[in-house]
């Protein structure tokens, strides 16, 4: 997987619980766990957003392009 | 009552099952059918053909058995609701391929009997259809997964 998400770092220096969070931006914990590990295809900008919003912090701090070994 | 779907999947599940006992039953009967003569007698066919008839048939029921334990599966999924799946892809290959196998064992069996080709084309037609559908199958899936990954 090319783009990592760093929702757990986020979590962590929030100190909130993933299932705060997942309240809070009207999303399931199974899809919030979808995005925490990686196995998403793709993201809505609305979860962006709310995303962004409840952890205070833009795009970039969250995705990370990461490069293959392969590339 | 209305007619639905779920109906309608029942009754193809209901079909399949009575297709795998009635060909499992004229395995069984068979020797018998064609020990009294009862081909030679009622459907007009030579003895030497009747003959061949048994071993045609037991080959030609491998294929057809997986087949229909795979078409099973399909439909009890389609039931469930879990329709565009990876398994399902994987059953309509099963059950294209055993369309081709048995287009094989009766391309050989048109040997025999000349009715036997029209068969092996018939087989074959259908395996290339059930081909396509597994195709297509395959791309809904991918769909589906696109879909339930989007977050």
């Amino acid at each position: 997987m090319s783009i990592v998400i760093h929702i757990d770092v986020l979590l962590a220096q929030r100190k909130m619980s993933s299932g705060e969070l997942a309240e809070r931006i009207d999303l399931t914990a199974a899809n919030l766990s979808i995005l925490k590990n990686d196995k998403a295809k793709a993201i809505r900008f609305s979860t962006l957003e709310a995303l962004c919003r409840e952890l205070q912090c833009q795009p970039g701090d969250l995705l990370e392009y990461v490069a293959d070994s392969k590339e | 009552m209305a007619w639905s779907r779920d109906h309608s999947v029942l009754l193809s599940i209901v079909a399949t099952r009575l297709i795998a006992v009635l060909a499992l039953v004229l395995a069984l009967a068979l020797p018998w059918l064609v020990a009294d003569g009862f081909f030679g007698h009622r459907v007009s066919i030579a003895a030497e053909q009747a003959v061949w008839l048994m071993p045609i048939y037991y080959v030609f029921l491998v294929p057809a058995l997986v087949a229909l334990v795979a078409l099973d599966r399909l439909l009890a999924a389609v039931h469930q609701e879990q329709v565009f799946t990876r398994s399902n892809v994987l059953l309509l290959r099963i059950i294209s391929w055993c369309c081709f196998a048995a287009g094989v064992v009766l391309l050989a069996s048109s040997l025999v009997s000349p009715v036997f080709f029209a068969l092996a084309v018939l087989a074959a037609f259908f395996g290339v259809i059930l081909r396509a559908m597994k195709n297509l199958f395959a791309a809904a899936t991918a769909l589906q997964e696109e879909s339930d990954y989007t977050i």
